[in-house]
């Protein structure tokens, strides 16, 4: 739970920061920077769920810092997932580089492991699926921040005592994600009651919420490795620059690709703003 | 062992017998105006170099018998010469008057003092605080880091950032030592300022090599700042109000010549205009700190000094309905010093000294409810004996013993948190040294330091300590009880300096110095923060150990009219401590040993300083052509990379300009290679979000910083009784917009673009402060 704790200190940085430069000039301007090209490497998203329809693997390439942010899928690839049990089973591929397949879904507490062959390299992964943890409420507040009314969405649901529990929050506004990660562990809240605020800042007044929207929470319970991913691609591949040192996410693959496997339990709730 | 004979043979060359009879003259160096020992005046006899007094104002010659002129010199003070004739062992106190204000023509006689050019001491940089007064700076806030970071080879970490880079060092490898107290965190306001208070600071004496055998425990420099002891003449009280910050300083006799004290405050007051304003009255955002000091001199052997520093920062964030952050952090430190003269010869001085850094975080929004505690404190114990063993040897032999008790992280959480208290495991050492050194004046233009230092680190119980897999995670636990040894780190650390004085104006300089560093400072942000960790060795973290050699050239030119120093030096590092990629430095996790990677460092560069001493315009150019590298398996593919710190180039050009009686003007530019930094080569999707790919770390740059600052000073009444000026600054004169980061986002209004987006800080701060003195 110490991850809540730092992105506050730097919340605290922020406003320091901020507090002392009111009224004084402090500026961002967009800049050019000259960026040698690198080798493209292959990126691998892919997630089990505990729910029909929601196995889905995305591989595509990195692109060039210059070039714009589609996905550009890399096709022809075979992409399989093996239960426990030792069962195969083979992904189709819907579009370039999109890996579905229809009915299969992971059960909680069993390990899965992925595989990708592509481009005559073979990449692997596990990902074991956590128990899941019931999400009790979704709420919007308006709360007051820095002596403006903002409005945020919070959580309520309970700690399973006795177990680590990794959990990744996602918010989407009307349909459209919201461009941030909200993480949380129990290592400081071990079978506690949680209702927690997710606190999103956009550097745009229109990705904020607003009186009207449906806002859809998704819940994922990840396990261990998926969590030390998206924990460290938020500390340090995210382009923020309060990061010390920007390396690439932590993965769970083999082959020295970029991305992760994750077998996640996942829940939604959508409540309109009031 | 080999070293040992060594020394052993070189001490005992110390007492070959002199042909004709000597006789020893000691005594105290003071000011005649407020009684204040002066440290590092420069005593000498028949117009040839005789010594410095010592820290404690304290100096012991000896000599021929017989008539002899002695000569006495200090930056700022006139110099006096006294006409002796020696028959037996004598005590003389000298005293010094302030240079005098009330000259007919406008001229800084700032007399020679400077470098000293016989002694072995190498990259040693010193700042009177008359020329720190002069220096404009950011809000008008005089700042002695801040000054000495114009001077080669001590690099500023950036604006909003107080830590400092020495000759590619990181920044927790300075030892700050405030009255001899250790300080951890020498930064207020997330590093805008510092905590010396400048008007409680006496001496600043930075050694970026070649450090003397009395300091260890840092890899790259030692900060040694001394307070002003208190006039013990007269009362007197200073004090100066600015635009963020105000400050007051009251000294006195206790009773005339034999006591004094000194008591300064400073308090910033942004808070003030925060409470006036609606949008942030419940915030709050403030630092004070107060320096306070007594001393008694008790009869012709003893002097006592008590002195202490604490200061607090505090910072809040109201998030309304009684919710909201709040961090504050400060440190206190405590000095209780002895001085005692045995006789002429031999000078002892004891310190018990109490150093504390703590910080406090409490959060209360929604159901999280709870308090974060961090803390090192020391116990520290030394004792010195400076003993002037002849004409030619000057010894010092001390040991020194500081019990450590850190406390990484405490959590306490309210009743209904979801955060439940827990609390990372105390970690308790005991550092202990003990250092013989010598100061062998071989021939009269060839001096030589040698010494060694023996530092022993005992890591102790009670708590748990961990071996790691290779992948980092534990893979065995062994529990300590309480005071049970875990592990001794032995290190001998050498230390050696020569001088060769080829005439009266120059001389060249050469030093070997071993530093060991068992206390590491590990921060996961690009600036120093209020909650970077520090850690103790343990069996897995391993005292970081470092060898410099440096080389210098001195030349004094035009009559001491310049100051010329040359200086190169290469230095190697080992078991450097970086963290793993993804690491969690604040996890609840006690094994932290398991997120950190370790690794060696190199740095090289050149230095030179031009100083301009005396006449109206004085000042200094300062370059440094330098690189910084480190290796860490596990990071960059294990190749070479350039540290953060890593500046090619760095130059800083400082003047001051005596217009007038009234008027001073200065200004100064700063230039430096950007930041060495890691850039993405490439992008990609993952879950819709843009993230950023890297291929190698620190391999490109930020932009280069440049900046001017001007300054004027105009003293409106300047008598004996009474003076008071008012100073003008303006920070960034040009306006540069120095990048303070650079970081990469999507396009705001096309999230199919990505985008580099600079942020810089300061642009043109005019500032204004008016000081007293009565």
């Amino acid at each position: 739970m110490f991850s809540y704790k730092k992105k506050n200190n730097s919340a605290l940085s922020l406003l320091a920061a901020g507090l002392l430069l009111t009224g004084l000039s402090s500026c961002e301007k967009v800049i050019d920077v000259k960026l040698n090209e690198a080798d493209k490497k292959i990126v691998v998203d892919a997630v089990l769920t505990d729910q029909e329809g929601g196995c889905m693997v995305k591989l595509s390439k990195t692109k060039k810092f210059e070039e714009d942010n589609n996905f550009a899928g890399l096709a022809g690839a075979s992409v399989s997932i093996k239960d426990e049990t030792g069962a195969v089973s083979q992904l189709t591929e819907t579009q370039p580089g999109i890996y579905k397949h229809n009915t299969l879904k992971g059960a909680p507490g069993k390990r899965y492991e992925l595989t990708v062959v592509v481009e005559g390299q073979t990449i692997t992964g596990s990902s074991t699926m956590p128990q899941p943890v019931h999400l009790d409420s979704v709420y919007i507040k308006k709360q007051k921040f820095f002596d403006e009314d903002e409005i945020f969405a919070n959580i309520m649901f309970v700690d399973p005592g006795g177990i680590k529990n990794f959990y990744r929050v996602v918010q989407f506004i009307n349909g459209v994600k919201s461009n941030f990660n909200f993480l949380m562990d129990d290592d400081l809240s071990d079978g506690k009651d949680f209702n927690s605020t997710l606190y999103f800042l956009p550097d745009d007044d229109k990705k904020k919420i607003k009186p009207g929207d449906a806002v859809t929470i998704e819940m994922q319970g990840i396990d261990a490795a998926v969590y030390k991913y998206w924990f460290s691609l938020d500390q340090s591949a995210s382009g923020s620059s309060s990061s010390a040192a920007p390396s690439n996410p932590v993965s769970n693959l083999s082959g020295g690709v970029l991305g992760y496997f994750s077998a996640q339990v996942v829940q939604r709730q959508t409540v309109i703003a009031p | 062992m080999k070293n040992y004979c060594f020394i052993l043979l070189l001490t005992c060359s110390a007492f070959v017998a002199a042909a004709q009879k000597k006789v020893t003259v000691g005594g105290m160096v003071k000011s005649k105006s407020n009684g204040e020992t002066v440290i590092g005046a420069s005593v000498k006899v028949d117009s040839v170099a005789g010594t410095l007094s010592n820290e404690y104002g304290f100096y012991s010659l000896t000599l021929p018998e017989g008539e002899h002129t002695i000569e006495i010199t200090s930056v700022g003070m006139q110099p006096q010469y006294f006409d002796v004739d020696l028959h037996r062992d004598t005590t003389m106190n000298l005293t010094l008057d302030d240079e005098s204000h009330d000259l007919k023509e406008v001229t800084i006689t700032e007399s020679t003092g400077g470098r000293s050019l016989s002694s072995a001491q190498t990259s040693v940089e010193k700042l009177s605080m008359k020329e720190i007064s002069n220096i404009p700076v950011l809000f008008g806030e005089r700042d002695v880091l801040k000054a000495i970071q114009l001077l080669p080879g001590i690099k500023s970490a950036g604006d909003g950032n107080s830590g400092m880079f020495v000759r590619g060092g990181a920044a927790d490898q300075n030892l700050i030592l405030l009255d001899e107290a250790p300080v951890y965190n020498a930064s207020h306001l997330l590093g805008f300022f510092s905590t010396f208070n400048s008007d409680a600071v006496k001496d600043i004496t930075v050694y970026k090599g070649g450090m003397p055998a009395q300091y260890g425990g840092r890899l790259s420099s030692v900060l040694d700042i001394k307070m002003n002891d208190g006039n013990n003449q007269d009362f007197n009280v200073s004090g100066g109000v600015g635009l963020i910050s105000a400050k007051l300083n009251v000294e006195g006799p206790i009773q005339k010549d034999k006591s004094s004290f000194l008591i300064t405050g400073r308090r910033t007051y942004a808070d003030v205009f925060l409470k006036a304003s609606d949008k942030y009255k419940d915030n709050s955002l403030y630092f004070y700190d107060l320096n306070a000091k007594v001393n008694y001199i008790l009869g012709d052997k003893d002097r006592l000094y008590l002195s202490g520093y604490f200061g607090k920062d505090k910072l809040g964030a109201s998030l309304g309905d009684g919710q909201g952050f709040g961090m504050d952090w400060g440190n206190a430190t405590a000095t209780l010093r002895w001085n005692h003269i045995f006789n002429n010869k031999l000078f002892s001085n004891t310190s018990f000294i109490f150093s504390n850094y703590n910080y406090k975080i409490s959060i209360k929004t929604g159901a999280y409810d709870f308090r974060i505690f961090s803390q090192i404190q020391d116990f520290n114990f030394k004792e010195e004996l400076q003993w002037y063993a002849g004409d030619r040897n000057t010894l010092r032999i001390g040991i020194n013993s500081i019990y450590h008790t850190i406390r990484p992280g405490e959590v306490t959480s309210g009743d209904e948190s979801t955060i439940g208290s827990t609390a990372l495991q105390k970690r308790y050492s005991w550092e202990n040294a003990a250092y013989i050194t010598n100061n062998w004046k071989a021939l009269d233009n060839l001096n030589i330091t040698y010494g060694v230092r023996l530092s022993a680190f005992t890591i102790l119980g009670k708590g748990d300590f961990y071996d790691l897999a290779p992948d980092g995670s534990v893979a065995d636990t062994t529990h300590y009880n309480s005071g049970q040894v875990v592990k001794t780190y032995m290190n001998l650390e050498p230390r050696v300096a020569a001088s060769w004085q080829f005439n009266r104006n120059s001389s060249v300089k050469a030093s070997y110095v071993r530093n060991a560093q068992n206390l590491h400072l590990i921060s996961n942000s690009t600036s120093a923060s209020p909650t970077d960790k520090w850690l103790a060795s343990t069996n897995i973290i391993k005292p970081e150990l470092s060898d410099q050699v440096s080389l210098g050239y001195y030349r004094n030119m035009s009559g001491n009219k310049y100051e010329l120093t040359v200086e190169a030096y290469y230095k190697t590092m080992q078991n450097q401590v970086d963290y793993r990629d993804g690491a969690n430095v604040y996890s609840s996790n006690n094994a932290i040993e398991s997120e950190l990677l370790f690794g060696k460092g190199r740095s090289y560069g050149l230095e030179v300083l031009l100083k301009k001493k005396v006449g109206r315009l004085s000042g200094w150019v300062s370059y440094t052509l330098s690189k910084t590298e480190r290796q860490i398996d596990g990071i960059n593919n294990g190749d070479w990379y350039n540290a953060r710190q890593d500046r090619t180039h760095d130059i800083a050009i400082v003047a001051t300009y005596q217009l007038n009686k009234k008027w001073t003007l200065s200004a100064n530019w700063v230039y430096y290679t950007g930041d060495a930094i890691t850039f993405p080569a490439g992008k990609y999707q993952v879950d819709g979000q843009t993230v950023y790919y890297y291929t190698q770390r620190n391999a490109y740059r930020m932009p280069d910083y440049h900046r001017l600052d001007l300054g004027a000073t105009c003293k409106l009444k300047e008598t004996k009784k009474w003076s008071h000026e008012l100073a003008f600054s303006l920070y960034n004169a040009y306006g540069r917009e120095n990048a303070y980061t650079i970081y990469f986002r999507d396009n705001k209004d096309d999230a199919s673009k990505t985008e580099a987006v600079k942020v810089a800080l300061f642009k043109f701060i005019p500032s204004i402060s008016y000081n007293f003195k009565f």
